[in-house]
């Protein structure tokens, strides 16, 4: 029997150690590793890449589904564990997702190690991207944004961005200091920034009015937005007319 | 226009009730001055219908008179002007009336018969308006203790939400199922600390119980509360959370609504130690001043945490609760100076509501 490899993650020493003393009664589960927050969890996901991760949700910084996001498509099987959020318990229940509540009971924890072989033999993803896009959308606008470059996280916060680039299926989140890619399309972008403060210009460009200087004519009808560090965009048409009702 | 005849069914209701009017001052009118019924009916049913619209406008001057024991002479004064203004326009306009129906018919006699029932319709207009006003105040009285009984039993409601509500606040079912966790483990690891958390979550607990139906309780009460709720707390977090108390002891006999403390130090809690991993200390401060009480809590935070927006929910629940208990005497102060952040409450020794 192949054993699966298991890492789990919680903020808290003494509730890693609840769920590591019901998880050692079961001999399929082998633990690899434990992380106390979840900038450790992405980082160890993608070094040892468990079969498996009990995933708390309530941590510090970065919580249960930011982890999530973080791994995108890379995520390994996870199990959610929580001691008792309405928001989070409603959310698994509404994308049938399984999650175990503190402290864990072995007989609930059998129960999950059934159904992961049942419903998802080898090694098929779990429905998770509706759970995230309500996730993001539930705190709108964000005052932050998360990206993962290699295996670094960074936090950005939504102020300090002057534009962010569309870029295939990326988009690059420009702050004075450094650009940053992260896997996510612009209209997600848009939807998750304050409307008041982020505008979108043209097709490819989002920016950040605090951080525009002036918009210039360009050719005979287009223009261009010149930003405070003297960074050039170009504004298509209804990008103008829509910056021009807002203001 | 009128609140009586905001629909059909209370217009048609008001002609009913208005007729027995009608066909009183008819027959007084024909028995007085002999006039045939044919007559009697000419002259007195349009001045009586246009009597009605007097009468039903008069709901607003009685609504903007409410009668008060200190303004009833004065109210009666001006209520006696206006019937005697609002006769004289009716009386203006039957005598009108009359002579219109002369110029009409080509005749003289509906003038000399307006001056033949002029002082009886002068006497029945006073007294329709009064009949009139004395109706809209009873309606206005009826309506206002309706009013009065919503507002009572909204109040209720809204009391007893709050008393829920703060029940509610006290044990956060998040705080209970990972305390239980913490002591599932310490039980198996270390028995004698399992013991002390067992301790400090039953005092919890029976406090929350017990205390959520006392109005006031003791500084020193509230203190030991808090005491076993960062007791749990610090066993959870570990070397994250330091405590720091310095409590003046001349504070210890005051008295305050029963949970005022915790929301302050949960709120230091959740925004600063459950949303970083750095280690820090919450200081916890009670200074007694001649007329009032200062409490103060500081924790570090995190500016990579999530910002946190507004006061939580639990300080604009001890904000409420607060100001039930000592009107706008109490000051909620929430600073952030740097990586602190403070929360300062100062409520005033005296001057309690009740």
């Amino acid at each position: 029997m192949n054993r699966k490899r298991a890492i789990i993650v919680d903020d808290e020493a003494l509730a890693r150690k609840a769920l590591r003393m019901v998880i050692d009664r079961f001999e399929e589960i082998e633990i690899i590793g434990e992380c106390s927050d979840g900038f450790e969890a992405v980082k160890a996901i993608n070094e040892k890449r468990p079969d498996l991760v009990f995933l708390d949700i309530q941590m510090p910084k970065l919580d249960g589904f930011d982890v999530l996001e973080l791994l995108g498509k890379d995520a390994p099987f996870i199990v959610f564990v929580t001691a008792y959020d309405e928001y989070a318990l409603q959310a698994f229940e509404a994308h049938a997702l399984d999650y175990l509540l503190k402290p864990v009971k072995p007989e609930r924890l059998a129960k999950t190690l059934d159904r992961i072989k049942e419903r998802f033999p080898g090694k098929s993803r779990q429905p998770v991207d509706k759970l995230l896009q309500q996730h993001r959308l539930k705190d709108v606008p964000h005052k932050r944004i998360l990206v993962r470059d290699r295996g670094n996280i960074y936090i950005i916060q939504a102020e300090d961005i002057t534009y962010i680039e569309a870029q295939g299926d990326y988009v690059c989140i420009n702050t004075l200091k450094k650009s940053s890619l992260k896997n996510d399309t612009l209209a997600n972008m848009e939807k998750m920034l304050d409307p008041r403060k982020f505008y979108r210009i043209h097709r490819s460009y989002i920016i950040n009015i605090d951080y525009l200087s002036k918009i210039e004519p360009y050719t005979k009808d287009s223009r261009v937005a010149i930003l405070k560090n003297g960074k050039t965009l170009l504004v298509s048409r209804s990008g103008y007319s829509r910056i021009m009702k807002l203001l | 226009m009128f609140p009586y005849l905001r629909s059909p069914k209370n217009f048609l209701l008001i002609t009913v009730i208005w007729s027995p009017v009608v066909i009183c001052m008819t027959v007084l009118v024909s028995s007085l001055t002999g006039l045939s019924f044919s007559a009697a009916v000419i002259l007195t049913v349009p001045p009586i219908m246009v009597e009605l619209f007097f009468c039903l406008s008069s709901w607003y001057l009685c609504k903007a008179m409410l009668p008060e024991r200190k303004n009833l002479v004065s109210i009666i004064l001006r209520q006696g002007v206006a019937a005697l203004t609002m006769t004289g326009i009716w009386l203006l306009f039957t005598m009108s009336y009359s002579e219109v129906l002369d110029f009409f018919l080509n005749t003289r006699i509906w003038r000399v018969r307006f001056d033949q029932v002029f002082l009886l319709f002068a006497a029945a207009g006073i007294f329709l308006y009064f009949l009139a006003a004395l109706i809209h105040y009873l309606i206005l009285s009826l309506e206002k203790s309706r009013e009065a009984e919503q507002q009572a039993l909204k109040n209720r409601l809204l009391s007893s939400r709050i008393e829920l509500n703060s029940l509610k606040a006290t044990i956060h079912p998040h705080f209970l199922f990972n305390s239980l966790t913490a002591l599932s483990t310490l039980t198996k690891t270390s028995p004698e600390l399992a013991y002390r958390v067992c301790i400090q979550l039953s005092d919890f607990l029976r406090y929350s119980l017990v205390y959520a139906r006392k109005e006031w309780v003791s500084v020193k009460d509230e203190l030991e509360h808090i005491k076993s709720y960062l007791g749990i707390e610090k066993i959870r977090l570990g070397k994250r959370l330091t405590l720091d108390f310095n409590i003046n002891e001349q504070a210890m006999a005051e008295q305050l609504p029963p949970f005022s403390l915790l929301p302050l130090v949960e709120n230091a809690i959740k925004h600063g130690f459950q949303q970083t991993t750095e280690s820090g200390t919450l200081t916890l401060q009670i200074e007694k001043y001649p007329n009032s009480l200062l409490i103060l809590v500081k924790n570090p935070l995190d500016k990579a945490a999530r910002a946190q927006t507004s006061p939580g929910y639990g300080l604009k629940a001890l904000k409420q609760r607060l100001a039930n208990a000592y009107g706008d005497n109490t000051k909620l102060i929430i600073s952030q100076k740097e990586d602190d952040f403070i929360v300062k409450l100062q409520i005033p020794l005296e001057g309690k509501n009740e």
